[in-house]
């Protein structure tokens, strides 16, 4: 009997160890790769496996783990003045994005924070190199413009060396820009010319709520 | 029992160690093994994180410990996306009509997810995405056209815009289709700092529309008999003040 219940003892102090070393192993050896993602395994500074394929992976001590997705991406670019049919106009842009092959971005890049301002960077160059100079491009251009900037971009070296693929630009903004004397919101003190119209417009509006009342 | 039996009476180590383990291993595994899905979810199992089974409403089981990981969608009830945005004090941006004009449009988009494995593959930036496609559809749609034609045209512009998002391949890429579009606001933005900031022609093409539009709201008001008596009085002696 005292054989017994020290055989048990010992069977469930193994057993608990066992149950530690598992579970620490687990924790710190092992992760699950999901769909959408790819994973960089990285030893000292240097790329040993990509891996595509989900599943449950094992890490090797020592070895980093990177996990990038495979999914579409926004970056976007703030609204910023251009020069589009003569007139100022605001215009910002939302790029979607897809990270195609890992291991040049993981050489160039790295983050996604990083991706956004190089994409940002990319197409205010493309767009100011077009748009700034003279009068600008008409309104129908500046449209076929920005549909041709997943092209231009897929094209320029920097985008190609990163790894990336860009899918598409849409326009967010395109409002007229203010001039910076109006950027005010009181009419009257920063455009007389308005301020006097406005007056008009809402002695007429006063009148429609008098006589429909 | 007296004090002194009952200070010398065994503490039972090996059914506290036995217990122990017990719950070690029962209450995890109790715990991760089962769940529910929702009447308005579908559920995307992922073994190891690969697609293993996808789910409707009802209770299931799992293997635990993360084994399987559950991704709910909520595809039974409609999402809505409000356009434009928010933009400092004036709430919204505007978009530019034809003339150059500013022009205040909000809307809502309702759509659903008929594919969830399509939604949860575009991971997380799927409003964003939908956001931007539809603001790319509209500000092009807006820019040609006029004032007076987006205002004569409300239902038929979100009808257009519907038409277009239906039958459009990005969204249905991403999982979702479009139900229904609801135009909520076409204005003129007096107040926007790119109105009070602009030229001399946009104020005047400005007034010219908001006077035309207000005269086009006493002929119907007057058809309608909704103005006040005096006042339609006034118009059946005199006609319309400013003929």
């Amino acid at each position: 009997m005292g054989i017994n219940r020290k055989i048990l003892r010992i069977s469930l102090a193994v057993g608990l160890a066992v149950l530690a070393v598992f579970y620490f192993i687990a924790v710190q050896y092992s992760f699950t790769q999901m769909e959408g993602t790819w994973v960089a395994f990285i030893r000292n500074d240097k790329i040993r496996k990509i891996s595509a394929t989900p599943g449950f992976k094992l890490i090797v001590p020592g070895e980093e783990v990177f996990n990038l997705p495979k999914t579409t991406l926004v970056a976007e670019v703030p609204p910023a003045r251009y020069f589009v049919d003569g007139s100022a106009v605001m215009a910002g842009f939302l790029i979607s994005w897809q990270l195609v092959d890992p291991q040049a971005y993981l050489e160039t890049i790295v983050s996604v924070d990083k991706t956004d301002s190089m994409i940002i960077e990319s197409v205010t160059d493309i767009l100011r190199d077009r748009l700034v100079r003279g009068d600008g491009l008409s309104r129908d251009d500046f449209f076929a413009l920005a549909g041709s900037l997943p092209g231009q971009l897929n094209d320029s070296r920097t985008v190609k060396d990163s790894g990336i693929h860009i899918e598409s630009v849409m326009i967010s903004d395109f409002s007229p820009a203010a001039d910076d004397g109006g950027l005010e919101n009181n009419a009257s003190e920063s455009n007389p010319l308005y301020g006097e119209k406005l007056r008009i417009l809402r002695s007429v509006g006063r009148q429609w709520e008098r006589d429909t009342n | 029992m007296s004090a002194t039996e009952k200070g010398k009476r065994k503490i039972p180590w090996t059914g506290i160690l036995v217990l122990a383990v017990f719950m070690m291993i029962v209450i995890p595994v109790f715990s991760t093994s089962f769940y529910t899905v929702n009447y308005d979810q579908t559920a995307l199992v992922f073994r190891f994180g690969t697609l293993h089974a996808v789910r409707e409403a009802g209770s299931y089981s799992k293997v635990p410990f993360g084994v399987d990981r559950i991704a709910r969608i909520p595809t039974g009830n409609p999402q809505i996306i409000t356009l434009p945005v928010g933009r400092g004090d004036t709430g919204v941006y505007p978009y530019t009509s034809s003339e150059g004009l500013p022009v205040y449009v909000s809307m809502n988009v309702i759509y659903r997810i008929t594919d969830p494995l399509a939604w949860y593959s575009a991971g997380g930036s799927q409003d964003l995405l939908i956001y931007a496609h539809i603001q790319d559809i509209l500000v092009k749609k807006i820019a040609g056209m006029k004032i007076a034609e987006l205002r004569d045209k409300k239902q038929g512009l979100s009808r257009l815009l519907l038409a277009g998002l239906l039958n459009d391949r990005t969204l249905a890429g991403w999982g979702i289709k479009a139900d229904k579009t609801e135009l909520l606001q076409i204005d003129i933005p007096l107040n926007d700092p790119a109105m009070v900031g602009a030229d001399e022609k946009i104020i005047d093409l400005t007034v010219t529309t908001m006077l035309a539009a207000m005269k086009e709201n006493y002929k119907k008001a007057y058809a309608g008999g909704s103005l006040n008596e005096d006042v339609m009085a006034r118009i059946k002696e005199d006609g319309y003040p400013w003929e």
